[in-house]
């Protein structure tokens, strides 16, 4: 009885072998061949989620890849578990890409023992810039970063302030806050940008950093008090003064910027071609009216300008987090 | 009232042709472990790029609706939740659908469903502003202060003992800490690679569900000659209705429950089931009953899950704050449409917003015809499907589930470690609600505890801040009455059993020893560990832990004398067959695909547990294992996108 199972079994499984063996063999000819994954670090419903499922809604066109994206979300950490998995698992002949965010990415490399770093990521095109904004509940006694900075140096210690999740921008700009100003905050990581504006809306806390885009959304439910950036947003929010105008040095270094990369072994001619036809892609015009109408500032950049971009930050991070 | 004004939209025929597509798919696909509504939800949005933003979000609204009713099909019929917000009708459910009452069941969760969703919408519509107001008063402490309300609920929930359920609660609280701390970014437990992520809460849905019930089935078709789990019952639909509206105290306690935690940003719809099927049992005269089919249980549960679905839009409508998971997909797709939360929704995006609100009113009418009309058929075939391909279907459906979630290999290692855990721990007493609850609340209670403490340690203090405050009080007095509930219960059981009387259930004493070594090696693990703050929570759990192992072990030696060894409790040669096809399953798909491994796997499964074997049965197992997989490759792959490694 048994054994008439076993041998049964065992022919469906080598008829099945010899029947789908051949199939497993056939090279990847041409690039892509097959519906291309993009993993994003964080949550579904989250800014850099859905602005990634808008940047690549015209993957599918023959201008472009000619084979949709398809979003898939490994949350976790602030980011850390999704490019954990990124940089030592995922495939490396194109069809598994991923989002980054600079600069959370290079941050976290450098202050935890994460399997990423600069090195073994290959930047393709860059589609968004969302600088942090500093704000406060709609009932806050600041109107201005400078009340609020003298605010903190009268209360040492004191001044809460909310952020997305350990070394993400908001944190980074927190940190230039304090050196800046030079004044100490308490800096209080929420599970993700979304935790964090409520806790400003709620007057939990005095204040917080969060996203341009999300800010905006908010309307006078908050005050914006300043932009972490090196100008001021043109679109969204041109009447908000950077922190520089105000007298904080505060520069770009914290702009949460939002692309695609691919791993470090990739074959060259398939990273040429992807950064090629990704950046057309996020030029289309139906991707950057989908973007208007959901408040995303977008910055297109090519591989070149974003190579350039990652290595500043290293530097720069690396000096701001030694201090640490 | 505005929504008259704009209500006629919704009966277009492409909206509505998209409401009953969608109401149908989302009962289906949220009867599918794994594909939970945030799941189905995120995968839909794409599909809306092509629509018209109206449509689009009618798209979405009455997926969510649906895959949050369709959960409980899976769970009633085969005692897996199809997603978190279902744990509790399987508690009753399943137990119902055993009696033979499996089609009543689904009735009754339909027509609770349809109650709880419509009365949500309406507070949704007419209570908005005011209950926006309230949403923003959960700060840290207040989240904490729920998070712990909803572990004293733990105990009780689906366990013989309290203690056993306390242990268990504690158990999942831990297995929540595994993986990179999100306030402290410190890796904790990570003894394998696969667990560098930490546990998915619907991974260990799953896995602690559904696998146990795979060995269960297996053993089922091996102790009788032919197919057929459970007779069911004739029972009319105008008979289910009538006893369903005639418990309206179980109707209204549950759709409270689930508006209340609905509009509190971020407690998710998780656990609103949980807290309704807790509140109806602690009201019930006869609370001994829950857990065996008491129709209550479902009633509560059901209209909780569906109730919290429109209140859990007010937060997010107002704000932009999503009430739960789903909810925040949900963001993504009005933010696509250039509509933002706030206002200008109900002014210049008014007939976009009324009509996307009205359709959520529409869905439930045809959540509730398209599911009474299933229960009948479904339940009448689901129970008549031999338990062999039960098993089978369901290791394959479990598998592709898991994977789907994040594309990871090693959450499909983990569900099955953890479920074949699971089912020897089912076995001893100890069960997966409770654990399931823990994972959700865990990091609510750790993370908002953390934050609370640093936003004090610049304030006023700890003390003062997590105990002052009226939504902290209200929340406070919860948690004393919740507990002092349940120890007068516990106490009043105790002094019906006469002293003499008592006996020990077997299994008492690996029970207990079992517990008490596990508490010592997770203890053992917090002490080795570098003792940062990081391992505050964990350290609180480790000494919970070896609390309750350690009350385990006196009343088991107490007990000593008075056990007898009976049989063993765990089919053993069940268990080993079981995860030698797991492990020859999970072998074979690292080397050549998911899809040719889940067809030998189903087809091993079948053949291995199929009584006489002849050439026609074993034609009939090849055929249907084959539409089994197609239809498997048409769901996930074709309809879906998933993009599972190796083959195809």
């Amino acid at each position: 009885m048994i054994l008439k199972k076993i041998k049964s079994s065992i022919l469906i499984a080598a008829v099945t072998t010899v029947l789908l063996a051949p199939s497993a063999t056939v090279l990847a000819a041409d690039f892509p061949n097959a519906p291309i994954q993009v993993a994003v670090a964080y949550g579904p419903g989250g800014a850099t989620d859905f602005q990634a499922r808008i940047a690549t809604m015209m993957a599918g066109n023959e201008k472009y890849l000619n084979m949709p994206m398809v979003i898939f979300n490994k949350p976790g950490a602030g980011g850390q578990k999704g490019w954990n998995w990124y940089a030592s698992s995922a495939s490396q002949d194109g069809h598994q890409l991923a989002a980054y965010n600079v600069p959370h990415f290079i941050a976290q490399s450098l202050k935890f023992d994460t399997s990423y770093n600069i090195n073994n990521l290959e930047p393709i095109a860059n589609w968004g810039a969302d600088p942090a904004v500093l704000i406060v509940p709609a009932d806050s006694p600041f109107n201005s970063a400078t009340e609020l900075v003298a605010w903190a140096k009268a209360n040492p210690g004191k001044l809460t302030v909310s952020g997305a999740g350990l070394y993400v921008g908001h944190h980074i700009a927190g940190l230039q806050l304090d050196k800046a100003a030079n004044i100490s905050t308490q800096y209080i990581p929420a599970g993700g940008g979304v935790p964090a504006m409520k806790m400003v809306l709620g007057s939990q806390v005095m204040a917080g950093f969060n996203n341009l885009s999300d800010a905006f959304r908010q309307g006078d439910r908050i005050k914006i008090l300043a932009v972490a950036d090196n100008q001021r947003e043109e679109t969204f929010l041109p009447n908000v003064p950077t922190f520089k105008e105000q007298g904080i040095d505060i520069d770009d270094s914290s702009v949460n910027f939002r692309g695609i990369m691919a791993r470090t072994g990739t074959p060259p001619e398939v990273i040429d071609f992807l950064a090629e036809r990704v950046h057309a892609m996020f030029q289309d015009a139906k991707v950057a009216g989908k973007m208007k109408a959901g408040g995303s500032p977008m910055r297109i950049m090519t591989r070149a300008q974003v190579q350039n971009m990652w290595a500043e930050r290293q530097v720069y991070l690396d000096g701001l987090l030694a201090d640490l | 009232m505005e929504i008259f004004d704009y209500i006629g939209a919704i009966f277009s025929v492409s909206n509505l042709t998209v409401l009953i597509l969608a109401t149908a798919g989302g009962l289906i696909l949220g009867a599918l472990p794994g594909l939970s509504p945030t799941m189905a939800v995120a995968l839909l949005i794409p599909f809306t790029f092509q629509m018209d933003a109206a449509t689009g979000l009618v798209l979405l609204g009455a997926v969510y609706t649906a895959t949050v009713a369709g959960g409980a099909i899976s769970g009633i019929l085969v005692n897996i939740p199809g997603a978190p917000a279902n744990i509790a009708t399987v508690l009753d459910g399943h137990p119902m659908a055993k009696k033979g009452k499996a089609t009543q069941a689904l009735h009754f969760c339909f027509i609770s469903s349809f109650v709880g969703g419509i009365i949500g919408v309406l507070v949704l519509i007419f209570f908005t502003p005011p209950l926006a107001k309230l949403a923003l008063r959960f700060g840290p402490s207040e989240m904490f202060w729920m998070a712990i309300v909803g572990v004293t609920v733990i105990g009780t929930l689906g366990s013989k003992s309290v203690v056993k359920g306390l242990f268990s609660g504690v158990l999942g609280l831990w297995i929540s800490t595994i993986g990179i701390s999100p306030i402290f970014g410190e890796s904790r437990f990570v003894f394998t690679d696969h667990l560098t992520g930490g546990v998915h809460i619907v991974v260990a849905l799953i896995g602690l569900f559904a696998v146990p019930q795979i060995y269960q089935l297996l053993v089922t078709s091996r102790q009788k000659s032919s197919g057929g789990l459970f007779a069911t019952e004739k029972t009319s639909l105008l008979s289910s209705i009538r006893y369903n509206l005639s418990r309206y105290k179980a109707l209204t306690i549950g759709t409270l429950s689930g508006v209340i935690v609905g509009i509190i940003p971020g407690a998710g719809g998780q656990i609103a089931g949980l807290v309704a099927y807790d509140q109806v049992r602690k009201f019930s005269p006869d609370a001994s009953k829950f857990g065996h089919g008491e129709p209550d249980g479902v009633i509560a549960a059901e209209s909780a899950n569906n109730a919290m679905v429109g209140p859990s839009l007010v937060p997010l409508l107002t704000l932009g704050i999503p009430g739960s998971p789903t909810a925040a997909v949900l963001l993504g797709g009005l933010l696509i449409n250039g509509l933002f939360p706030g206002p200008d929704l109900f002014t210049v995006h008014a007939q976009v917003t009324w009509t996307f609100i009205g359709s959520l009113l529409v869905a439930q009418v045809f959540m509730l015809i398209i599911g009474l009309a299933l229960s009948r058929s479904s339940s009448y075939w689901v129970m008549r499907v031999p338990s062999q391909y039960m098993a089978a279907a369901v290791t394959v459906l479990a598998v592709f589930g898991t994977y789907s979630i994040q594309n990871s290999y090693s959450d499909v290692v983990l569900m099955l470690v953890l479920g074949s855990l699971m089912y020897v721990l089912n076995k001893y007493g100890f069960s997966a609600a409770p654990i399931v609850l823990g994972i959700i609340l865990g990091p609510i209670a750790e993370d908002n505890f953390s934050m609370g403490k640093m936003i004090a340690d610049v304030g006023d203090g700890a003390l003062p801040y997590f105990l002052t405050g009226s939504v902290n009080l209200v929340l406070i007095f919860a948690c004393v009455v919740s507990i002092g509930y349940s120890v007068w219960v516990e106490i009043k059981q105790r002094r019906q059993v006469a002293p003499g009387m008592k006996r020990s259930a077997p299994g008492t004493r690996v029970a207990a020893i079992g517990a008490f070594i596990a508490s010592l090696v997770v203890w053992g693990m917090v002490m080795s560990a570098d003792g940062s703050q990081a391992y505050d929570f964990p350290f609180l759990l480790a000494v919970l832990m070896f609390a309750f192992a350690a009350i385990l072990l006196i009343d088991a030696l107490r007990m000593w004398a008075r056990q007898k060894s009976g049989p063993g409790l765990v089919e053993w040669s069940d268990l080993g067959m079981g995860i030698a096809v797991i492990v020859g399953y999970l072998l074979i798909m690292q080397t050549s695909g998911f899809y040719l491994a889940s067809w030998i796997a189903f087809s091993a499964i079948v053949l291995f547990y199929t009584t006489d074997i002849n050439r026609q049965k074993t034609t009939r197992i090849v055929l249907v294992s084959l539409g089994f997989m197609t239809a498997i490759y048409v769901l996930f792959s074709l309809s879906l996108r998933v993009i599972t490694p190796g083959f195809f």
